[in-house]
């Protein structure tokens, strides 16, 4: 049994780490899993460490359309979706497509920009159309949206509210690199004029392909969908949290685990698929209560996921 | 983490103290000390190190044995040979200490607990033994680590584990030790003590009884013999072991018996009475007044009702006694009662007096006895057990003089001015009273309990049991006791445990028990068994069967063929030493990852296929895992691999 275009896809994937994100294997994976299970990236993580370079040569192999928003606080929701204007010589207003109008759209600094703007963005990921003065624009598919933002930043910055880190499938940072790789990475220099001539190794066809495979071949079995209940439930259940898990999140674990297990080869979900993606896919999900806001969402998640037991028969 | 060698430093001092605690009291002065000296010894010096160097252990094991060679005697064997052994065992705790040298202290420890039994057959032995075995086989256990490191340490969970193997042996040596307690002969003596018992003092009950050869009584707790029956009162507790019917002047003796009485009269039914007696080289049997029959052990009755052991047969401590408390003896028709009326001519013309003025004008023999009953009480004889007259009239000197002794003194005088009346009298050696156990049912007596009183026949009816001790002024003194205190309520139940030790182990005999066999399936064949019963017995054998065999496969059932799967893989895994400890949360895949174990990721392949497709699976499915399963850690495990991938294709 094979799954469609698995070769290609790992191909890009390959392509990738060699040649363009030395040391980024972890971030590169999630970010291909969370394009094949149709997902949008929040990469968060300090300045410099590569995360607008991934977005660009995610979208540079995948001979895709290619979208930038550089956030500020004084953007505006039209500047994302694009507006009218008046042509003079047809005499009527002739709608001008935003950045949104793309099939990946990174999104630098998403929370420099204003509630309202984010707010914008944020329908269209989900509702994956635009409507603007009263005419609605499909989106092209498919449709991702990569979006930095720096954790530490405090002035003037608008923190993504719960309800909108939610859209995102996975949340990652990058980290740094090994000190190989960052040496190697130091010597190079920066790779951005490389980036500006890079091949696609994969078409749109293929990777719709890759993303039906993922949703219709890979099974998931009620032990390992049990599995993920109990995840979400023990997040529930957890003293710590204020708002678990919910079932959309759990959905996304399991889209996500799923193009987990094809990036390895299955046709089925098994609990180390699930295990992988958990917590990038589940920790921003999670509210905790006033009184422990300070800890890391991640490490009570893996504590959460600790307790449970591994479905094995 | 418990250091290994410190708790084999624990269990040798256990051991050795098994060996040495039975022993103790047999031991002479200088071995009892020098053991708890070298325990200490080895307690307070393990740590720094300092030894007796191993020549003068040698040599002082040389020196002692030499010494005790020479007090070796036919009559003294087993003591200088018990004390020898603690010695030996004392040298070694003082003495450099390895493997070798714990070997040895254990050898020694074992013989010192056997050589106890020589001297005493008390049920303490089994508690040593109990206590022993075990300590010996995880000691032996752990010995093999420090073989190995001397400076092993083991978890607290490992040294569980290391126990409770070790605990199997002695355990699994249990069903062989029952079947050696079936068949294998048995004393019910301890045979040193038994052999030697010429050597120690004869106290309370004897064959002869001396009034005035010593002042003062001593009273010694030593049990007698215990006495299986129901609850009896005082004045009926007369337990007969002797009677003295010739009076010599200064003691009263026994010569062969006159007359053949059997008793009449007394309570309505016969009381059954079942007797331990300790061991003792007596021939006198202890009954009790007055005995019709005495079962359970070859004897013979004289005429006066003594039982005589018969020599030459197998002992036996156990016998039953019919007997009917407060009965008389009545006399064949015709019995030759003169030799009753005998004393030394020209004894002691006060007594003589004395009876004749007492007896003068009584109608009938009972009438004299009350006479004297009444002189006794009206003259406040004392009941005392020093200060005996110990001139060389002791009787006159207590009739007329100081008007105290003890039974010997009542019963003799008695005796001596009944037969000066012209009253058949003699003297019943024996014991009164007893403590009563309520757990076990008996009465247990001991040699402070030795009593003497008289028999006599008034007017021809019968021996009539006289005590005269009972007419003391303080013979309610002699005879009531301390009421049951915690203290000796504590010593009942020890004594009822040491009851039953004597009754099931060392007075068992496979006779009986083939006898209650045999006697059981005689009864079992007079029972017929219609067919309905028979069809009711075979269901209700099957569904306890049934129900025993689903009790058993009742963890093995509930397993899947996944769930056996999975287990023989972490077994496999365990005994290859691979197993992650923390295997639980970790899925296959990991497993597989963790281990970098191809095979093992085939397995997880295969299985995972089936499992997370929510399939069952399939027979062969289930075959090529369980061959996967088997191939882990077989050599070049690439291989294995591939040699499993192309079986199935041939199947």
């Amino acid at each position: 049994m094979s799954l469609p275009q698995r070769d290609a896809i790992m191909q890009m994937v390959d392509v990738l780490n060699s040649r363009y994100l030395r040391g980024k294997q972890q971030a590169v994976r999630l970010s291909v899993t969370a394009l094949l299970a149709g997902g949008h990236l929040l990469l968060e993580d300090i300045p410099g460490l590569g995360k607008t370079t991934l977005a660009l040569a995610l979208s540079g192999v995948l001979g895709l359309s290619f979208g930038r928003i550089q956030c500020t606080s004084d953007l505006l929701p039209s500047d994302i979706t694009g507006l009218s204007v008046f042509n003079r010589e047809e005499n009527r207003f002739v709608f001008v497509r935003g950045p949104v109008f793309n099939n990946i759209l990174l999104v630098d600094e998403i929370n420099r920009a204003m509630p309202r703007t984010q707010s914008a963005l944020l329908e269209a990921m989900e509702e994956r159309r635009v409507t603007v003065e009263g005419v609605t624009y499909p989106l092209p598919e498919p449709f991702m949206v990569i979006a930095t933002q720096n954790p530490l930043e405090q002035v003037g910055t608008y923190p993504l509210p719960e309800s909108q880190l939610d859209r995102f499938l996975i949340r990652t940072g990058i980290g740094y690199p090994s000190q190989e790789a960052e040496t190697a990475i130091i010597r190079a220099g920066s790779i951005r004029e490389e980036l500006r001539g890079i091949e696609p190794v994969i078409g749109v066809h293929e990777l719709q392909e890759a993303q039906r495979a993922v949703r219709e071949r890979v099974y998931l079995s009620e032990m390992v969908a049990g599995y993920i209940y109990r995840i979400i439930a023990g997040t529930r259940a957890s003293s710590f949290v204020l708002s678990g898990i919910s079932s959309r999140g759990g959905i996304c674990m399991a889209d996500a685990a799923r193009a987990h297990a094809y990036l390895e080869g299955r046709d089925f979900v098994v609990p180390e698929d699930v295990q992988a993606v958990a917590l990038p896919v589940g920790a921003h999900r999670l509210i905790l209560t006033a009184e422990q806001e300070s800890l890391n969402k991640e490490e009570l998640l893996r504590t959460v996921l600790d307790a449970i037991p591994v479905p094995l028969a | 983490m418990l250091r290994i060698d410190t708790a084999v430093a624990l269990l040798v001092a256990l051991v050795t103290l098994c060996g040495y605690l039975p022993l103790a009291p047999y031991l002479g002065l200088f071995p009892r000390i020098l053991l708890p000296a070298a325990l200490l010894f080895g307690y307070f010096f393990r740590r720094r190190g300092y030894r007796l160097p191993n020549w003068l252990v040698t040599v002082c094991g040389l020196l002692f044995f030499l010494f005790y060679a020479l007090q070796v005697s036919r009559t003294n064997l087993v003591g200088p040979a018990a004390d020898l052994l603690i010695l030996f065992l004392a040298l070694r705790l003082f003495g450099e200490q390895s493997g070798r040298h714990y070997l040895q202290i254990y050898v020694l420890a074992v013989f010192c607990l056997s050589a106890s039994s020589l001297f005493s057959l008390d049920s303490m032995f089994l508690v040593y033994l109990l206590v022993m075995l075990p300590a010996l086989a995880v000691s032996l256990v752990l010995l093999s680590f420090v073989a190995v490191d001397p400076d092993a340490a083991l978890s607290r969970s490992a040294m569980g584990k290391v126990l409770r193997t070790a605990i199997l042996i002695p355990v699994g040596a249990v069903p062989l030790a029952l079947v050696f307690f079936v068949i294998l002969p048995r004393t019910q003596y301890a045979m040193w003590n038994f052999l030697n018992q010429q050597e120690g003092a004869v106290v309370g009950f004897s064959d002869r009884v001396q009034p005035g050869s010593a002042s003062s009584q001593s009273e010694v707790k030593t049990l007698v013999f215990r006495a299986e029956t129901g609850r009896l009162p005082d004045d009926r507790l007369y337990w007969r072991g002797i009677v003295l019917n010739r009076f010599t002047g200064t003691a009263w003796e026994r010569t062969a018996p006159a007359g053949n009485g059997l008793p009449v009269g007394g309570t309505d039914r016969p009381v059954t009475v079942v007797f331990y007696p300790e061991p003792t080289k007596s021939r006198y049997l202890i009954t009790l007044d007055q005995p019709l029959q005495l079962s359970g052990i070859r004897s013979d009755r004289t005429g006066d009702a003594v039982y005589l052991q018969s020599y030459g047969r197998a002992v036996r401590t156990r016998y039953e006694v019919t007997a009917l408390p407060g009965a008389r003896l009545e006399e064949r028709a015709g019995a030759r009662m003169e030799s009753y009326l005998q004393l030394p001519p020209g004894y002691s013309p006060a007594i003589r007096r004395l009876a004749r003025e007492t007896a003068a004008g009584a109608r009938s023999g009972r009438e004299v006895i009350d006479r004297f009953e009444r002189f006794y009480r009206s003259n406040g004889f004392r009941y005392a057990t020093s200060g005996l007259p110990t001139d060389a009239h002791p009787l006159d000197t207590f009739l007329f003089k100081r008007r105290q002794g003890n039974c010997e003194f009542f019963a003799s005088s008695l005796a001596v001015l009944l037969r000066s009346a012209g009253v058949p009298a003699r003297l019943v050696g024996g014991y009164q009273g007893g403590d009563y156990n309520e757990l076990g049912g008996f009465y247990a007596v001991t040699e402070d309990r030795a009593h003497v009183w008289v028999e006599a026949d008034p007017d021809g009816e019968g021996w009539v049991t006289i005590d005269p001790s009972r007419w003391a002024v303080n013979a309610d003194e002699r005879v009531s006791r301390p009421g049951p205190g915690l203290y000796a309520r504590i010593r009942q139940a020890a004594d009822a445990v040491e009851y039953y030790w004597t009754r099931t182990v060392i007075a068992y005999d496979l006779e009986k028990q083939i006898e209650m066999v045999r006697s059981a399936g005689r009864r079992w064949s007079g029972v017929r068994l219609r067919v309905p019963d028979m069809q009711n017995m075979a269901m209700v054998v099957v569904s306890l069967l049934a129900a025993a065999g689903a009790f058993a496969l009742r963890g093995r059932r509930r397993l899947s063929r996944e769930e056996r799967l999975l287990r023989l893989l972490y077994v496999r895994l365990r005994r290859e030493g691979r197993l992650p400890a923390d295997h639980a949360g970790m899925g296959l895949f990991r497993l597989a990852e963790r281990l970098g174990d191809p095979v093992v990721h085939r397995f997880a392949e295969r299985y995972g296929a089936a499992v997370y497709h929510d399939r069952p699976l399939s027979s062969d499915e289930y075959k090529g895992l369980r061959q996967l399963i088997r191939q882990i850690g077989n050599g070049a495990s690439g291989d294995a691999g591939r040699n499993v991938r192309s079986r199935p294709d041939d199947a």
